[in-house]
């Protein structure tokens, strides 16, 4: 050791004390903080995680009550206290507690009763005492941790600085506790968000189950006044069964509309990839609409492509739904003038796009009203409502059908100088034969059927008695699915007409049994017709997996049923995937 | 937070208050906010302190007078006509004030009223210091620490110096913003937003003789062990003390003071020391700090050698309390006892070289008091004698 005297090793020591007390102070300091952030770290409750705060501030110096301030607009609210009374205290924010806010350091005093912003406070009297004012981050913005004491003068300086960067735990904590109200929140609105995707489906639930009821009726008016009108009738009486079938076929395309709309929401509409004949399928809207126009003194322009000849895949009743929907509103908003339409097909890469565009010369609107035109339920305005009736959800359908089919729906139109909508959609070329037909049925004689009627409606029962009447089938009726079952045999029967919803056993469940017996005894399959009003597309898929052969919605269109019926005994349609709105 | 020094030796006030306020602008490049001023008794005039203020408007301004002369960074300045020496902070993001109040025949009252006036000058007039740093005349020291506590508690270190003059004959001064005061309290606030370090230590170590202070009024010590202190001092110093009889004793008591334990930190005391100034004819002794009855006083012992190292050391331990390692330090404030200046007199440049290696490249300014006010580990602010107080910022 150098030749130091005692008085230098005396204040060498005394030096080295005093600055390893010092040491030792920020080593404890250290260890504060650290412990703090460990204590916080796994824990997301915020009342857990305030308290820990509040035991390593105790940990750390005496104080008497401990606050935790957030902002709320100028002023500053007790979101959490070591005394729970003092939790919704509110201060209004002056030059000190802003600046302390937002200087990033600590503030004390000596006594709390000074600071000006204890004055106005709400809710809670100042303590007599020193207070240390620490800037911390609350979840609404800059706040402050406060600790009181009861002994005025109580802290220095350096008390401050400890419990500064003791606030950056505090600040964690609220941090933590906000965390905690995001994942409340998050799982809150996921909830909300299941609830509402559960109403959604009862919603669907409720618009199909609606469907089979209304369809059911429905299928008993039309059918029968069909069939009444085929009989020989007076002219006054056959008037009114025209009437009676055309209100009916109105009733179920309003129906359709309303059943569409419910399964593009659902997300359950699917498009069809199936060959067909764009030109026939354009042909016969034509046909239609050419017709209405000429009722009602329009001139009525086409004009077609000539790609559009041959046969490509995809939905045609859902393009003629489509093309029904614009020409439609085009002759039913014209009352002088022409309607044209205009069919464009460009064959690209991969898919041929079409476009259908129907011009009128009517009475056109404004941006503003077009801009509501694709909302649902929306007509440009009540008056067309009143005037011309309809659910206001054809475009909205039509333009969510051309979205499916990689397209969509646009319009140009100006008040008084008439209107063009524009639906484009994709399909593909096929270079195949031309596809199974869609012949206008025709009434033949059928061959003497031998058919199983399982039909739990009386009416339905009926009204398909009728229809089977047309053909001489020799028919047996079932109640039931059970029944069906009892009075099916292998190769008894040339076809089945199976109603899906019934007591005892279901539609699904009695085809299911049918086909289990009938590859237990090694036999033939019988055709299966689905008779049902569940048309939704989930519901046909059901069917057609369960073993129907076909699927028909309700209401039921004799001529077509018929047609089926006799293309199905004569094995002339493939089995499964045919499914038809008859 | 900028600091720099300055110092000048002119022979009168208003160059005086040129050459240094210059010499701050160049540094700082703007008037610092505060200013410490000390300056030996040739210019404790009016002029000084109103061409200061002139030359750095908005300045407040505290400190007072120095034994001998004042050191800076520079050295040791000392000359015919006085010196003066200054500091300059700017921190624009802290906060400083001045505050004075005279003593009126109660210390403890205008230490409290100082420092609340300093406290408005900071604009922080309900908020508690970082540091307080103090002058007064010296003989009320204990009663203006209290009266400075009574309104900002004890945790906070009060630094500072009594002011001094050459002769020990009253013509002392404070300086504040408002001009040269006499008889009165000057404080400054600071709250710094830089870290500080403060240290306050003698150089001298315990002889192994001690007594009980058995009877005592204020500053006179009547007896120790019921001896006559005189002749017990006198004893303990082999004769050295009292050989001449009664009066003054300052420069031969120098080496060996009285100390009384202030705190211990880990089993080692640490001594506040009481300079004994006049032997009374009634074998009292009169001291510059107060004396309590039951009080156990030590007889320390210091070398010159000590004395001209203590500074330095004092330095360093301030910069290692604050936290920083030597090198680290922006600049400080050193006070250093009178009475060990005159002792080592014709050494003080090397107690300015101690202290430049414990700050190297760092401003600071040193004054020379009759006695000596600083906190010892714990906060516990204390005056003494003898000492050094060293305040530093880094």
């Amino acid at each position: 050791m150098p030749d130091l005297d005692p008085e230098q090793l005396r204040e060498a020591l005394a030096s080295s004390k005093q600055i390893e007390a010092a040491l030792r102070e920020r080593l404890r300091e250290q260890d504060l903080v650290l412990n703090g952030i460990e204590a916080l770290q796994g824990e997301d409750d915020p009342t857990v995680l305030q308290q820990r705060a509040f035991d390593l501030l105790s940990r750390s110096l005496v104080f008497h009550l401990a606050l935790v301030l957030e902002p709320e607009g100028e002023d500053f609210v007790c979101t959490a206290a070591t005394d729970p009374a003092a939790v919704g205290a509110r201060w209004r924010g002056g030059d000190f507690f802003n600046r302390v806010t937002h200087s990033g350091r600590a503030a004390v005093t000596p006594d709390n009763r000074r600071v000006p912003e204890w004055r106005d406070c709400q809710g809670l009297s100042p303590l007599p005492g020193g207070g240390i004012y620490a800037p911390i981050l609350a979840a609404s913005g800059p706040g402050l941790l406060i600790l009181c004491s009861h002994t005025p003068g109580a802290y220095g300086a350096k008390d401050g600085a400890l419990v500064s960067r003791l606030s950056l735990v505090v600040s964690q904590t609220l941090a933590a506790a906000q965390r905690r109200r995001l994942s409340e929140a998050a799982r809150a609105a996921d909830i909300a968000r299941q609830a509402a995707v559960e109403a959604s489906e009862a919603k669907s639930r409720f618009l199909a189950n609606m469907s089979h009821e209304i369809r059911t009726p429905l299928n008993g008016v039309t059918a029968v006044a069909d069939l009444l009108a085929m009989t020989e009738l007076a002219p006054r009486q056959q008037e009114m069964a025209q009437l009676i079938a055309q209100s009916g076929r109105m009733l179920e395309r309003l129906l359709n509309d309303v059943l569409d709309f419910a399964k593009i929401e659902a997300g359950y509409l699917e498009i069809e990839q199936e060959p067909f004949q764009l030109s026939e399928a354009v042909a016969a809207m034509i046909d239609l609409f050419a017709a209405r126009a000429d009722a009602k003194g329009l001139a009525f322009r086409s004009q077609i492509s000539p790609e559009a000849a041959g046969l490509f895949a995809g939905d045609s009743l859902r393009i003629r739904q489509i093309l029904a929907n614009l020409l439609s509103n085009a002759v039913k908003f014209t009352e002088a003038g022409e309607v044209a339409l205009e069919v464009l097909v460009d064959d690209e890469a991969d898919s041929t796009r079409v476009t259908l565009r129907v011009t009128d010369t009517g009475c056109g609107f404004t941006p503003e009203r077009g801009a509501l035109l694709f909302n649902r339920f929306e007509q440009g305005d009540d008056s067309i409502t009143r005037q011309y009736g309809g659910t206001g959800l054809g475009l909205t359908i039509s333009r969510s059908l051309a979205e499916l089919m990689g397209g969509g729906v646009i319009w140009r139109s100006e008040p008084g100088k008439g209107s063009t909508f524009e639906a484009a959609l994709r399909v593909r070329r096929l270079q195949q034969a031309a596809p199974r037909g869609e012949p206008a049925p025709a009434v033949t004689p059928g061959p003497d059927l031998r058919v199983l009627v399982v039909e739990d409606n009386p009416n339905n029962r009926r009204i398909v008695a009728l229809v089977l009447e047309m053909i001489d089938a020799q028919v047996t009726f079932a109640e039931n699915g059970q029944e069906g079952l009892d009075a099916f045999a292998p190769g008894r029967f040339d076809i089945i007409l199976m109603d899906l919803q019934m007591p005892v056993l279901d539609g699904l469940s009695a085809t299911r049994a049918i086909r289990a017996l009938e590859r237990a005894s090694q036999a033939a399959p019988t055709p299966i017709i689905a008779l049902s009003a569940n048309a939704m597309t989930h519901h046909v898929a059901e069917a057609l997996e369960a073993g129907a052969t076909a699927h028909v919605a309700k209401p039921i269109a004799p001529e077509r049923l018929i047609q089926m019926m006799i293309g199905l005994a004569q094995g002339d349609v493939a089995p499964q995937g045919l499914s038809t709105a008859v | 937070m900028k600091i720099a020094t300055a110092f000048s030796l002119a022979d009168c006030a208003e160059q005086a208050a040129f050459e240094t306020s210059r010499d701050l602008h160049r540094q700082l490049g703007g008037a610092p906010q505060l200013l410490v001023l000390y300056a030996t008794e040739h210019r404790a005039e009016t002029a000084l302190v109103d061409a200061l203020s002139a030359h750095l408007p908005g300045v407040q301004i505290v400190g007072g007078t120095s034994c001998g002369g004042v050191m800076t960074e520079q050295g040791f300045h000392t000359g015919p006509d006085g010196a003066v020496g200054v500091l300059g902070v700017i921190d624009r993001d802290g906060a400083y004030g001045v505050g004075a109040a005279p003593l009126d025949g109660n210390a403890q009252a205008a230490g409290a009223l100082a420092v609340e006036r300093a406290l408005a000058a900071a604009g922080r007039d309900f908020e508690t210091p970082n540091l307080v740093w103090c002058c007064q005349p010296p003989g009320c020291e204990e009663a203006v620490l209290a009266g400075v506590q009574s309104v900002i508690g004890s945790h906070t270190p009060i630094i500072g110096g009594s002011s001094a003059d050459e002769a020990i004959a009253g013509a002392w001064r404070q300086f504040a913003t408002e001009g040269v005061l006499e008889d009165h309290v000057v404080v400054a606030v600071l709250f710094p937003t830089v870290r500080h370090g403060a240290a306050f230590q003698s150089g001298y170590t315990p002889s192994g003789l001690s007594g009980v202070v058995t009877r005592a009024h204020e500053r006179q010590v009547l007896e120790i062990d019921h001896r006559p202190a005189g002749e017990v001092y006198g004893a303990w110093t082999e004769g050295v003390v009292g050989a001449d009889g009664a009066g003054a004793i300052l420069a031969m008591s120098t080496p060996t003071p009285l100390g009384r334990v202030a705190a211990e930190v880990q089993g080692v005391p640490m001594f506040v020391l009481s300079h004994p100034a006049l032997l009374g004819v009634g074998g009292d002794l009169s001291l510059f700090t107060d004396i309590s009855e039951g009080d156990v006083v030590h007889m320390m012992r210091g070398s010159p050698e000590s004395l001209v190292k203590r500074a330095g050391l004092v330095v360093d331990d301030a910069c290692a309390m604050g936290g920083w390692e030597a090198g680290g330090s922006l600049g400080g404030l050193v006070i250093y006892c009178g009475g060990c200046m005159l002792h080592v007199r014709d050494q003080m440049d090397e107690v300015v070289e101690q202290i430049r290696h414990a700050m190297p490249g760092a401003p600071f300014l040193g004054a020379f008091t009759f006695g000596e006010q600083g906190a010892i580990v714990d906060s516990c602010n204390r005056h003494g004698n003898l000492m050094v107080s060293a305040l530093a910022f880094g």
